[in-house]
Parts: C-alpha cells; structure tokens; sequence
C-alpha cells in the first residue's frame, strides 16, 4: 500500500516539480552561455567598470533564484499535504483502505525525494557554474580543491553538506508538523501552521544556542591552549567548530523526529477537515 | 401510469393499487413479463424491499406468479383480471355512492342525473 | 472476516458508542444500535443531532470516546475501509484530477470498484471522461462522485446529505441510481434532512437527537401505525 500511495503521491507532484527544476536548469544553461561569453578575468581586473557590477547582479540574481526555485518546491509539497490531509481533499484521503500511518509516510517520503531532488540540482547547478566561472577567471582547480587541508574538509566542508542535507530532509518533517499542528486551529488553520512555524523556528535558535555556547564551552575547557598560527588554523581550534556544528545537526535531527511522531500521534486525536 | 405515491399510507399497499389498476388497464398484459424488482422499484422510486413485498403479496393474491430463472409474469387467467376490475370498479362505485349520498342524492334521482351526466360526456 | 458474515449477523453494530468533542461537547451519547444488510436506513435529526459525527465513525474518520463500534465484526480501520463506500457533503476529489483520473484511482484501491458499472453510469450522463473535476458544474460533481461510491460493491454505503444543494432532476436521478445500484447483501445509510424526497425509499428510520437515539423504526410501520408521512412525524417530533 505504500508504494501506492508513493505513486500517487509523485504523480500528483511531478508536474510542478519538474516545472521549477527544469528552470533552474534552465537558468543554469543560459548562465553558462553568458560566462562563456564573458571575459572574466578581465572585468575582475577592472573592479569599477558596469560589466563587473552586472556580473555582479545576474551572479546575485542566479542564486536568489535558486532560494526561491527550492522555496517554491518546499510550498508546493507543504499545499498539498495541507489540502490532501486537512482539507475537503482529507474526506478521501483518511478514507482509503490504507493505515494512516502508511499514508502521513508516503507523503513524507514524496516530500523528502523532491526537495533532495530540487537541492541536488541546486546545488549541483551552482557549482557546476562556479567551477565554470573560476576557472575561466583563471583559477585552478584543480590545485585549490587538492590544496584545501584535510582538516577544512572534514570539520568544515563534510559537516556543513551534513547540515545541509539533513535540513532539507528535516525541513519536510518540520513543515509538515506545522501543518498538522495548524489544523488544530480549525477556523484559521493557515494562521496555526505560520504559528507552528515561528514555533519551532525559537525553539530551534534556542537549542542552537544552547548547544552552540555549550559544546563551544565545553570544547574550550578540555582545550586550555588555543592559537592561530600565521600559517593556518590549529587543529585544536577546529574542535570547537566540530561541535557547534553537529550540535546543529543533533538539534535539527531531535526536532524532525518530535516531528515526526507528532503527525503520526496528533491525528488519531484530532481531524479537523474544512 | 406516472407513480403517484403518497407518503402519509404504507406504501406497500399503494403499490399493489396502483398494479392492480395497470393490469386492469391493460398496460401489463396478461402473460406479460414483469421488469425485475429493482427495476421497478427505481421506476416508482421506492424501496426494493417494499417493492418485492407489494410483489410477493400479488403473487399470493395469484395476479402474479414468478419462474425461477426467468422472472415474474402477469397472470394469463384473464377471468381473474375481470374479476380484479369488477372489484376496483365496485369500490370506485361505492366511493361515488357514497359522495352521492353525502350531497343528498340516491335512488332514482341519483339514476336521473347519472344518465344526464353520461349522456353529455358522450356528446363531448 | 468481512466475508464471514452471515444473515443474522448485523452488518454494523455500535454498543454504548460516545464521542466526546474537545472533553467538552457530548457530540454522541451512548448510542447502541445495529444496521442489517439488504436494508436502506435514512438517518434524521436536526442540526447538531449526531447525525454526520455518526457517519464518520462508520467511515473512519473519526474515533469514538467511548463504546465500540464494528463493520462486519472487524473494528474499524483499514479493513473496513475497503468494503465501506463512504459520499461526504461536498467535494472530496482532488479538483485537478479528470473523471477518468478519479476512476482509476478507485479502481487501484479499492478491490470492490466496478469500472464497467461506474462507465456505463457516466454515459448515461453523457459526460466525457477526460472532464476536468473543476470545470463540472457543482450538479454535475456530485453526480460524478455519486456514481463512484455507488460503483463500489460495498457493505456499506454511507451517503451524508446526497440530495441537499441539488436541482429536483438530479435528486431523482441520484434516489434512481442508489435504487437500481441496491444490493440485498449491504447497507445503505443515508443521512439527510430533505425527509420527504427520500423517505419512499428507505427501509427503516433512525432519528436522533442531541446525539442519542430517539427512534428506530421501519417507515411502512411508521406510517401504518400514524397515518402520517416520515416527514410529517419528523416535523411534529423537533417542533421548535
């Protein structure tokens, strides 16, 4: 019964998805096309002149719209879990002779795969094109990629791809939360969800800090000597990075999984359809 | 016949009128074969439960009987159908007998302007 | 389990059924009747009694406070959810899907759908398959969404209001088809408030009220008894 209502779940999606991935590529092409038309290192060389400030512009442009292609994706997942849950659409869908367990997880894992989709190509665009602009601005990559310490990679590059990866992941637990807790709200379900959101945005920051300036702390006080070299960044220092940084990512993971038991729990109490 | 079925008396019993009158009528002809319960039921508009009531009981009555595979038919003794449409007409009379009385006619007045009633809606 | 059924076993059975909403609002109370197959009920009572809290007990929607409830002696879930055909009040369709899109996903979850039932009932509307849900006129919808849950082979129907909001046409069209779709092996339980359009087909009568169980009758008793219609006994028993 899952992979039935995962195949109807995708389907129902694949068109507004694939809209919106399709321009990111699609922007993605026409940026290759004005990069290789652009004579990089010069207009880096000339800081003042118009073409580095629209450079600078469509740069700045390119990577808003992915901002908004991977936000449009979040919403159009969180719409229709909203409409299909806990709208007129609910009547059908709690109704099929499927445990309601089975349904909330087709959706989650419906929502999981695109936004993972959406953030690959993202992602994927945007280097893609910057090693294409680096290396027509004359960079060589290949020596900056293998010239990055070990310890950068593993402290800083791994754990922040982590971070990212498991906040989109989240980002479909947490949405989809607020939308389960919005409903409560019967009257003014979009105003519960917004509310749920702020919600869990403070709750969110206040474990961060708490797990920032803690782990940070803690780090500290098993490290008494901590010193940058003129060289580059001592081991040790980078500890208290580690920290913070998987502090985050525990922090995330502990809000996704309250999450996720709460759109499994909060149903079997309450329904409210329109 | 349009079904003409008023909720305030058991249905049931306004069904079996209302056959009786289309067997009478000959609408239903004798040997003929019914639509099935369902059938009718949507026709009338009614319960298929008190459809196949009101059909069990004309088949009691005889002016129906059912073959096991093939459905339910009219009766073909057409004595019988007379005899229903003696019987309809006989209550028919005794309503009208009675409204008669009720406005102060009987016996040979009553006869009088029966006749000069017949006459013009023969004329008509 | 659904199949082991038998003649005498009721087809729904609540015992001492309650829902307390919000642990404020008795929305049932106690409520303890039973729905035998082959029988069409109607389901009264005025605003507020009970009646579409009843139904989607029955349809899963929502869990009782208290009491039990059960479809074909199973509790109600996902079994009983596949031979259960359940009509809500209003549009329940994905608005984007075409009528086709809508039949296939019967068919896909639903083992009881009849597509050929469903086809033939969408021809006689003369309505093109490819039809978008929402470009059909409000009429049209609910006719749609009627001849999908009446092309299931359900135990149970569970029709709430089908005939309120609806031209007098499309109200016999849809009191015909759930008469030529009756099974004497499954239920139908239609909730309504327009009594006098539906009461000539219904077997029996459930009135509630305030969410408890006021009467539970047969209609041809009722007005053999009276001398009244449903609808007129209804009237005098919740005059304001």
């Amino acid at each position: 019964m899952l992979s039935k209502i995962l195949k109807y779940e995708m389907k129902a999606t694949i068109k507004p998805m694939a809209i919106i991935n399709a321009m990111v590529i699609f922007s993605t092409i026409i940026g290759f096309f004005y990069v290789a038309n652009l004579d990089v290192e010069e207009i880096l060389r000339t800081e003042n002149s118009t073409s580095f400030a629209i450079m600078l512009m469509l740069g700045i442009m390119y990577i808003v719209g992915l901002a908004i292609s991977s936000f449009v994706s979040y919403l159009v997942i969180l719409i229709r879990y909203g409409k299909t849950m806990y709208g007129s659409n609910g009547y059908l869908s709690w109704t099929l002779p499927v445990k309601r367990g089975t349904l909330i997880n087709g959706k989650l894992i419906n929502g999981v795969i695109w936004s993972i989709v959406n953030i690959v190509i993202c992602v994927g665009s945007f280097c893609w094109l910057l090693a294409f602009y680096l290396s027509k601005a004359g960079v060589n990559l290949h020596d900056v990629i293998h010239g990055i310490p070990s310890e950068i990679t593993g402290h800083f590059i791994l754990p922040m791809l982590m971070l990212l990866l498991i906040g989109v992941i989240a980002s479909v637990f947490i949405g989809y939360f607020c939308i389960t807790v919005g409903q409560l709200m019967k009257e003014h379900k979009v105003l519960g969800t917004i509310i749920a959101f702020v919600g869990v945005y403070i709750v969110q920051q206040v474990a961060n800090t708490i797990v920032i300036v803690g782990g940070g702390f803690f780090s500290y006080m098993n490290q008494p000597t901590v010193h940058a070299t003129a060289t580059g960044f001592d081991m040790e220092y980078l500890g208290i990075y580690d920290t913070m940084v998987y502090g985050q990512i525990a922090v995330i993971l502990v809000i996704a999984l309250v999450s996720l038991v709460a759109c499994h729990l909060i149903p079997r109490k309450k329904i409210n359809l329109d | 016949m349009p079904w003409n079925l008023s909720s305030d008396r058991p249905i049931f019993q306004q069904i079996i009128e209302h056959m009786e009158l289309e067997i009478v009528q000959g609408v239903y002809e004798p040997g003929q074969r019914l639509p099935s319960v369902r059938e009718l039921a949507a026709q009338a508009a009614v319960n298929p439960n008190t459809m196949q009531r009101a059909l069990s009981e004309m088949e009691r009555m005889g002016l129906m009987h059912s073959e096991r595979t093939s459905g339910r038919y009219i009766t073909e003794d057409e004595s019988m159908i007379k005899a229903l449409k003696k019987e309809l007409a006989g209550g028919e009379i005794s309503r009208f007998l009675e409204q008669m009385r009720r406005l102060g006619y009987s016996g040979e007045e009553l006869l009088t302007v029966l006749k000069e009633e017949m006459r013009k809606g023969e004329g008509k | 389990m659904m199949e082991q059924q038998n003649a005498q076993m009721p087809l729904a059975d609540l015992r001492n059924v309650s829902l307390n909403y919000d642990g404020r609002f008795l929305a049932l109370s106690d409520l303890t009747l039973t729905l035998e197959p082959g029988r069409i009920y109607g389901l009264l009572g005025p605003n507020g009694s009970g009646k579409t809290t009843l139904i989607k007990i029955l349809a899963g929607l929502l869990t009782q406070t208290a009491g039990t409830v059960t479809i074909g002696g199973c509790p109600v879930g996902p079994e009983t959810k596949a031979h259960v055909s359940y009509l809500p009040d209003r549009p329940f369709l994905e608005s984007g899907m075409t009528v086709e899109e809508a039949m296939a996903l019967y068919a896909d979850f639903y083992q009881d759908f009849d597509m050929q039932r469903a086809e033939d009932m969408l021809e006689r509307l003369k309505l093109g398959k490819r039809s978008r849900l929402n470009k059909l006129s409000k009429g049209t919808l609910e006719k749609v969404q009627l001849i999908l849950v009446m092309s299931r082979k359900a135990d149970l129907y569970l029709l709430d209001e089908p005939i309120a909001g609806v031209d007098p046409a499309a109200r016999d069209y849809i009191l015909e088809t759930i008469i030529s779709n009756y099974d004497p092996k499954a239920t139908i339980l239609i909730s309504t408030h327009l009594i006098s359009d539906v009461e000539k087909i219904l077997d029996d009568v459930i009135m509630l009220q305030y969410g408890r169980l006021l009467h539970k009758a047969s209609v041809e008793d009722m007005r053999a008894e009276r001398g009244e219609s449903i609808d007129a006994i209804f009237r005098k028993e919740f005059k304001c």
